[in-house]
């Protein structure tokens, strides 16, 4: 038994990170897509255009941090 | 240091007389911000200096010579005659046009004689002499190429046998030569059409007469001649070029500035007898430019400071030190500060290296980083800003590495790898048996020193065991927020008072009300719940006065904000696991076959952390310029600033 609670808290912080990781990408892809034609069109928003494709960064981390918390609590 | 240069704003008023001595000793300042004026019904622009249209032509005639001669360099500072330069360009351009029309005229004659030759060749190839293919009284000639040979003969003989038919090989196709009586060609057209024939011109040669060979070897000789003119013209041009390179780039340089100079007039006001230059200057500048006018002028001029107006944009000019102004580069990829406003460079200064250090640390990939932006930052000196700044990054990676422990991923060298290095070092490296989960395995290793372990470092709050840098990373964010925040609330006192408690005080008191809330639920202190809501309550009442349904909406996004600072553990503690399984998943069972395998092991060692220190300065670097472009930032930035361009700025 407890082996497969380990097993499915194991699953458990794959899925949050996974998941997580795969909603940022969708995110990610939209804006960087803008940022893209944005900076074809004036060089400068290069910074701009990379703080905003980062910023859906912030889900990945949190699925992260689910899973490291999800694995340390279970110990 | 913590604001931007002051400014002065000042309006120099003077007679036109003095005008083109104002505006040399305000370029050879170059502190005078100007701010151009728009034509009123009152004031009018002024008109450009005289020498202006002489300017605009000359830099036209020399900015086409340098692409003519396809010129490059850099220029240096020197004065010139305009009338010197303007005898001296046209003579070049005269040269560089004559020789250019010479070739020109040469090409002409190579394409002519290309075309004769072809057709001599053709001629040639068929044997037979050239008068031969004059018109005649009762004959007709097809002079083309067919498809193909085969059976021409046959067909020609069914129509006549009274012909004269030259078949032969030209640049790959068959051409023929058919001399038929006139009564015929009717038919032989239709024969001739079934072959696909096409005629080829021989118009050119045909005022020639002999063999087609004489004339051929007649005119190799002058193609060869034309070619070697041709060279000859082009060296001389390149010659000309590079005698005079230097020259045409520093007067290119040398006109540029003058016509800015010529044109400034453009950009002040202006009526028939007097000009108005308005502008700012920094304020440790003032007394300069005053004296430096008034010389220029003989004091007869007018120069005031005008008071700023409460909204009004005034350029912005950084005031760091040598040590801060690497992380000016950041600010200016993001938005340069407003003139009220607080300049975050220093704060960039402080965190974004222990961010990004934080993240990264260990020792080898510090030490990896450092040599590499050292490199990088000789050889290209137009991103020198941003190298120092990573420079900076790169150290603060080997001191967390040094905290943490941590050599390209290891935290420790067996005793049997060690033991040589070590002793032969003096390293001063304790022996310890290495444990798993709490169950000592027997195995003994040099543990490397370390103020705590990144991986394995755990704290137990309220009886959870958690990772100690993700906690860490959260305590950062709860303080790095509120800095921003303070930074805000000394922004708002611009303002008021009133307005600063409203909308950034009040995020303390949420903040208290939160922890108050948190506290009482889990019995930890013994207050009813509700008192910390009430606390919450207020606190989004504050802000709904302070920032409007803005601030309500942002309620939760303080509390996420401090969450995102997880990350500062979470990277790090991704990049430590990339170089684990590369140094003991990946390279290790190599190293343990030992033998050729070491040499795979090698290759897979370090492939493997250039990819992760790739990935470990690319993502750090963008964590730790997000936290504060987003989290930090947030709380109190408005940006949008306007760049300080003097006039006369000497360029970079």
């Amino acid at each position: 038994m407890a082996a497969e609670a380990a097993g499915l808290v194991a699953i458990g912080a794959g899925l949050a990170f996974g998941l997580s990781a795969i909603a940022a990408g969708i995110a990610e892809k939209q804006i960087g897509a803008a940022a893209i034609g944005a900076m074809a069109e004036k060089e400068e928003l290069f910074g701009k255009g990379l703080i905003l494709t980062v910023i859906p960064e912030t889900i990945v981390i949190f699925g992260l941090v689910v899973a490291i918390l999800l694995m340390g609590l279970a110990g | 240091m913590l604001k931007t240069k002051r400014m002065s704003k000042i309006q120099v008023i003077g007679p036109k007389k003095y005008l083109a001595e104002v505006i040399e000793n305000l370029h050879d300042l170059g502190v005078l911000h100007v701010l151009d004026h728009k034509k009123t019904d009152d004031l009018d622009i002024g008109e450009p200096l005289d020498v202006s249209e002489k300017i605009s032509g000359l830099i036209v005639n020399v900015r086409s010579l340098i692409s003519q001669f396809n010129l490059q360099g850099t220029p240096k500072l020197k004065s010139f005659n305009l009338d010197e330069i303007e005898t001296q360009i046209t003579e070049l351009n005269n040269k560089q046009s004559q020789t250019h029309d010479k070739i020109k005229e040469i090409e002409t004659k190579t394409s002519k004689n290309n075309e004769i030759l072809n057709q001599l060749e053709l001629l040639n190839s068929l044997y037979l002499n050239i008068e031969t293919y004059k018109p005649y009284n009762n004959l007709t000639y097809y002079l083309g190429q067919i498809k193909e040979r085969n059976d021409i003969k046959k067909h020609l003989s069914r129509i006549t046998q009274d012909y004269k038919l030259q078949v032969s090989e030209y640049n790959g196709k068959t051409v023929i030569a058919l001399f038929i009586q006139n009564k015929h060609s009717e038919k032989i057209e239709k024969v001739l059409k079934e072959y696909n024939f096409s005629e080829l011109q021989i118009d050119k040669v045909l005022d020639l007469e002999g063999p087609a060979i004489h004339h051929i070897n007649k005119l190799n000789i002058d193609l060869e001649k034309l070619y070697k003119e041709k060279e000859h013209l082009h060296h001389d041009l390149e010659k000309v070029a590079k005698k005079h390179k230097q020259f045409l780039i520093d007067v290119e340089h040398y006109l540029a500035t003058e016509a800015e100079k010529a044109e400034a007039p453009l950009r002040f006001a202006s009526t028939e007898q007097v000009f108005f230059v308005t502008g700012f200057v920094p304020k440790d500048s003032f007394d300069k430019t005053k004296h430096a006018l008034e010389q220029a002028t003989k004091k007869k001029m007018d120069l005031q400071i005008k008071e700023i107006g409460h909204h009004e944009k005034v350029p912005i000019e950084f005031n760091h030190t040598k040590l801060v102004q690497p992380f000016q580069f950041f600010m200016e990829l993001f938005s340069i500060p407003g003139y009220r406003e607080i300049d975050p460079t220093i704060f960039l200064m402080l965190t974004f290296p222990f961010f990004f250090g934080l993240m990264l640390g260990d020792v080898g990939y510090g030490i990896v980083c450092f040599i590499l932006f050292a490199i990088l930052r000789f050889k290209f000196p137009k991103g020198k800003q941003l190298f120092n700044a990573m420079i900076w990054c790169a150290i603060i990676t080997i001191m967390f590495g040094f905290v943490f422990g941590e050599f390209f991923g290891y935290e420790h060298i067996s005793v049997e790898t060690g033991n040589g290095v070590v002793e032969a070092l003096h390293l001063p490296l304790h022996v310890e048996e290495l444990m798993y989960h709490g169950e000592p395995t027997g195995e003994y290793v040099y543990q490397f020193p370390r103020l705590m372990n990144r991986l394995h470092g755990e704290i137990t709050i309220l009886g959870n065991t958690l990772p100690l840098i993700l906690i860490i990373g959260g305590l950062l964010g709860i303080l790095h927020v509120n800095i921003g925040l303070f930074l805000g609330f000394i922004n708002e006192l611009n303002h008021s008072l009133k307005l600063a408690i409203l909308a950034k005080g009040a995020w303390w008191i949420l903040q208290t009300g939160a922890v108050l809330l948190v506290l009482s639920a889990l019995n930890i202190i013994t207050l009813p719940i509700w008192i910390g809501g009430i606390v919450i309550v207020l606190a989004a009442i504050m802000l709904g006065f302070g920032e409007g349904i803005q601030g309500l909406v942002e309620i939760p996004g303080i509390f996420t904000n401090i969450l995102s600072y997880f990350r500062l553990g979470a990277v790090g503690l991704a990049s430590v696991g990339l170089a684990i399984v590369v140094n003991e998943n990946l390279a290790g069972p190599f190293f343990e076959k030992g033998g050729w395998f070491i040499l795979i092991g090698i290759l897979i060692f370090i492939a493997g952390h250039t990819i992760n220190i790739a990935l470990g300065v690319i993502g750090p670097f963008l964590h730790s310029i997000r936290l504060h472009y987003v989290e930090f930032f947030g709380k109190f930035y408005k940006g949008g600033g306007m760049k300080y361009i003097p006039f006369g700025q000497k360029e970079q």
